[in-house]
């Protein structure tokens, strides 16, 4: 009973997804958009219902999820951005008979995701890692009429079979090298020297799951299928997909499981510093807001793996409040960019022409999602930014590349404000078209409301969230 | 008495929110609750001059609320004579400024807005008792002023040129305040805090090691040196300021370049003594080269707001050099100066946005005749050059005089070279000053020149007449403002001239 306990928000996720679908077969004139919202209401009360369950003290299964008070946060977290990745989903008419299909592919992405946030054992590691994958493959080309849509579908999936065989070519010499899959077997294996057998088997799970982050080498996916897939499903894959797949490398750095000796953190110091690079750069020029967020969720991974990188508790942290804003603060840009999709048909200055008359509340929210993104107080992602950075230039007297990585992310910062302004002023400042107003429904205002007071309230006050972070991951 | 300076920084921010609030507010409407917000502001920072104690060192009204208490950071305000000097500058010209902003008309209440975040921001800087919140105000800046500039600004080359001038100045300004930033990192590592009272004490019972002191304040130098325009990162400034709306030229020329110089006085030079020392024979050289290369460039400028633009660089060069003086007569100088200057040269913006706003264009040759035609504007242009100029009688002489005299007491041979080059500066200074006068206000009327009328309304009159009316105030009665300047600035410079305990006795 007490394995069932562990794993029950994940069951009742997908029994949740399963009943979109019956639904749909047995009442096939059922408007998606009243099941999206039920399915999104639905979602919600898991996430309160959630906040009643307390960590167990065991773990489960015999050892291979443990449902502990980082496993607890993280899958509120993440629930919370699927109720609004859901949201996304039921407002975005274009999914039309795709669009029932698309609310279960969440839902069980969702259930893929939160026991992610629990996995204790490589190979329900990987088993959950792909369960997520293969419902974002389908998800990403749920468009069959679009080639753009097709083409996205088309290029996740390749990188996506990459990504999972070095995964479990990964695991296949982490066990050979260890003789365990389970994260404590393995931990005190290796405690007395790494083998290189396992350092090998470590560094392709570490591609293998950085395929999911959107961190170098595998990145070039992202801009490419931002800017084709479905905007509700690549909401949900920069948010939930990517926050899943950093939380998973935080339980795995906070299992002991990184190699101490052979300058790893030195080696993910270089990963984020070049990660950082590669967005930011890459984002310069781009005037389409899907495909600037594809670079900018690379620019992002950046950040969150410095926080892995310096390798103590305290950075960790603040990877874990990193991810908290960065979750809702993509969601509210995903909002604003699913509604004017859906209202002009394209993403790009002429799209946000002339928002801040045409909607001034979805202008607003850009605004400060843009502002967030760029890390400009008092919004929550200059703090976040902030506890990072602090971090990194604390661990620089131990060692100098960590000041080299605090100077790459500074530029960046600075960087950045030129290209998230550039969308600022598309929105704000250039002259307006004329184009008709843009009426929010409820359940999107709704929505960016959540996701402003969580810009705002985390950037103005941060320490309750500080506090409920700190501690979680030894 | 806290709850003053408290409403004092927060108001404007408030009534900004208000506006967003109420859907239905009118141009008129937002435009009148600005007024009453920096009004509010202005008399509130009278009350705290008046009440602000002149014979306590250290930050007075103090508040403090634990906003990340794992790390140490308060939410606070206090003021000292160097923030009291920097607020009063503050509020009087966002006062004036939310006065002279007659040129906006479009969506004006997303401007009034803006505004008076900006100006919170810029409060917040100045009396943030925690150096974070420094930081996470004047970066708060930089956003406010982007949006300020690309959206209601104009250049004559029209198209996007004041949007890019923005996003220059923005660019600029953000990599200002990011080094800053890592900075402040740095010093909080070195201090274990980013509360400034606590910093200084740990400066001064264990100064930190020489090579971290000199990576800050190469940090902080070039950091503020953004901001305070410092050759060669000034090429942001002239464009920027002739880009910005009236109002937003003259609070970026007035104050927001005092956050960089505020920066120096309050961080870099009473933290950091011996790398800032270290540092001061670059600080003078660059500020030598602002004060004659800025003179320089203004001689040559046609266009009214680019010879001002050009005109502040050289202005900044003052600044630099009474940091680089590195005793209190020199600071003091600096700090007063940032009030004088930065008063001076947002009447001197406000001018000539009200004369560009009557006639579009703003050649100083096309307003030829100006104190014939247009006598109370005249005038007025032509009292703001000299006290731009520093003529006795304006707060600029006084604070000349004491960055000049601390930097000759300074005593190198190199600080000497650029205190003569600064005197003669103010040669230059003259020269462009009084040839954009003669030009622009003497002579007969060009009968081509677009018709002006003048300011007639007393509330039109009333933010040139206020910061006139200050800047003589600040000239003939100095010491209202350098006693409190100069008590903080002897209370933080180098622990020789401080008395309080044996400092360096307890050094491992």
């Amino acid at each position: 009973m007490m394995d069932l306990y562990s794993i029950q928000l994940e069951v009742l996720l997908v029994l949740l997804g399963a009943l979109a679908l019956v639904a749909r077969a047995v009442r096939p004139g059922l408007n998606p958009r009243w099941l999206g919202g039920a399915l999104a209401v639905a979602a919600g009360a898991l996430f309160l219902y959630s906040f009643t369950l307390s960590p167990a003290a065991a773990p489960a299964f015999k050892g291979l999820c443990r449902l502990d008070s980082a496993a607890l946060f993280f899958k509120r977290l993440l629930l919370g951005g699927t109720v609004i990745a859901l949201v996304v989903a039921m407002e975005f008419p274009a999914l039309r008979s795709a669009a029932v299909e698309c609310f279960a592919l969440m839902l069980f992405a969702a259930a893929g995701m939160l026991l992610l946030a629990s996995v204790n054992d490589f190979v329900l590691l990987f088993v959950a890692l792909e369960l997520v994958t293969i419902c974002f493959f389908a998800m990403t080309s749920l468009l069959r009429q679009d080639p753009a849509g097709l083409e996205a579908g088309m290029k996740y999936l390749i990188m996506g079979a990459l990504s999972a065989s070095l995964t479990i070519y990964g695991i296949a010499y982490i066990y050979g090298a260890t003789g365990h899959t389970q994260f404590d077997g393995v931990r005190v294996a290796m405690s007395n020297g790494a083998a290189a057998a396992y350092r090998f088997g470590f560094l392709l799970v570490l591609i293998g799951i950085g395929f999911k982050a959107a961190m170098v080498p595998l990145q070039v996916w992202a801009p490419d299928v931002y800017q084709g897939g479905p905007t509700p499903a690549v909401a949900f894959l920069a948010s939930g997909s990517k926050v899943a797949g950093f939380v998973l490398l935080l339980r795995l750095a906070a299992a002991g499981l990184i190699p101490a000796e052979g300058g790893w953190l030195i080696l993910l110091a270089w990963l984020a510093g070049i990660t950082l690079l590669y967005g930011t750069l890459g984002a310069l020029g781009q005037t389409d807001l899907k495909r600037l967020l594809g670079y900018s969720s690379i620019a992002h991974a950046g950040y969150l793996l410095m926080g892995l990188a310096v390798g103590t508790p305290v950075g960790r942290t603040a990877m874990a409040c990193y991810l908290v804003q960065y979750m809702f603060t993509v969601l509210a840009a995903f909002l604003v960019v699913s509604v004017i999709g859906t209202a002009t048909g394209n993403t790009d200055g002429r799209g946000l022409a002339g928002l801040h008359r045409r909607s001034p509340f979805a202008a607003f929210a850009l605004f400060l999602a843009m502002m967030s993104l760029a890390g400009v107080p008092p919004l929550s992602g200059a703090v976040a930014k902030f506890l990072v950075l602090l971090e990194v230039v604390r661990m620089g007297s131990a060692n100098g590349t960590y000041y080299v990585l605090a100077g790459v992310g500074a530029a960046s910062v600075v960087i950045s404000l030129a290209f998230y302004f550039s969308i600022l002023r598309a929105a704000l400042v250039a002259p307006d078209n004329g184009a008709e107003r843009i009426e929010l429904s409820v359940p999107t205002r709704l929505a960016l409301v959540v996701c402003v007071i969580v810009m705002i309230g985390l950037g103005v006050w941060p320490a309750p969230l500080l506090q409920a972070a700190s501690g979680l991951l030894p | 008495m806290e709850i003053v300076l408290i409403i004092t920084v927060l108001g404007p921010l408030a009534a900004a929110l208000l506006m967003l609030l109420v859907p239905a507010a009118s141009g008129g409407v937002c435009r009148r609750l600005a007024v009453a917000a920096t009004g509010l502001t202005l008399a509130l920072t009278a009350v705290l001059f008046g009440m602000f104690d002149r014979t306590a060192d250290g930050l007075q009204f103090v508040s403090r609320l634990p906003w990340l208490p794992e790390l140490g950071i308060d939410f606070g305000f206090g003021l000292d004579g160097l923030s009291l000097t920097a607020v009063s500058l503050t509020a009087l010209v966002a006062f004036a400024g939310a006065l002279a902003a007659a040129d906006v008309r479009s969506r004006s209440r997303e401007f009034y807005a803006l505004y008076l975040t900006l100006v919170t921001g810029a409060l917040g800087a100045f009396t943030a008792t925690n150096l974070f919140f420094f930081y996470f105000f004047a970066e708060f800046e930089v956003l406010c002023i982007y949006l300020l500039i690309a959206g209601w600004g104009r250049l004559p080359e029209g198209g996007d040129a004041a949007e890019r001038a923005g996003l220059r100045m923005t660019l600029f300004v953000g990599a200002g305040a990011v080094l800053t930033l890592l900075g402040l990192l740095l010093l909080r590592q070195a201090g274990g805090t980013f509360d400034w009272a606590a910093l200084l004490t740990a400066s001064r019972s264990h100064p930190f090691p020489l090579a971290a002191q000199k990576a800050m304040a190469v940090l902080f130098v070039a950091g503020f040196g953004v901001m305070l325009s410092a050759w060669p990162l000034h090429v942001w400034a002239p464009p920027a300021y002739a880009a910005a709306p009236t109002a937003v030229s003259m609070f970026g020329a007035g104050v927001l370049k005092g956050i960089g110089a505020y920066g120096l006085l309050r961080i870099a030079a009473p933290l950091l003594p011996d790398g800032m020392r270290w540092c001061a024979p670059a600080l003078a050289v660059v500020g030598m080269i602002n004060i004659l290369y800025g003179a320089w460039i203004a001689l040559r400028q046609k266009d009214w707001k680019l010879l001002l633009g050009y005109a502040s660089i050289s202005h900044a060069g003052y600044l630099l050099l009474g940091v680089a003086a590195m005793n209190a007569v020199g600071w003091s100088g600096a700090a007063f100066m940032m009030l004088g200057g930065g008063l001076a040269t947002a009447l001197m913006f406000a001018l000539v946005g009200a004369m560009e706003e009557q006639t579009g264009c703003r050649d100083v040759a096309a307003f030829g005749g100006l104190g014939r035609r247009a006598p109370f504007l005249g005038v007025c242009t032509v009292m703001a050059a000299l006290a731009l100029l520093g003529l006795p009688g304006f707060a600029g002489f006084v604070s000349e005089i004491m960055v000049v005299t601390g930097g000759w007491m300074e005593g190198s041979l190199l600080m000497r070279v650029a205190v003569v080059a600064a005197v003669w500066g103010l040669v230059l200074s003259a020269a462009y000053m009084l040839g954009a006068v003669r030009n622009g206000v003497y002579g007969p009327p060009d009968p081509a020149a677009p018709a002006l009328a003048d300011i007639r309304s007393i509330a039109g009159r009333l933010p040139y007449i206020l910061l006139l009316a200050v800047l003589l105030a600040f000239g003939f009665q100095p010491r209202w403002m350098t006693d409190p300047i100069e008590r903080s600035a002897v209370s933080v410079a180098a622990p020789a001239a401080s008395s309080q305990g044996s400092p360096g006795v307890d050094k491992p």
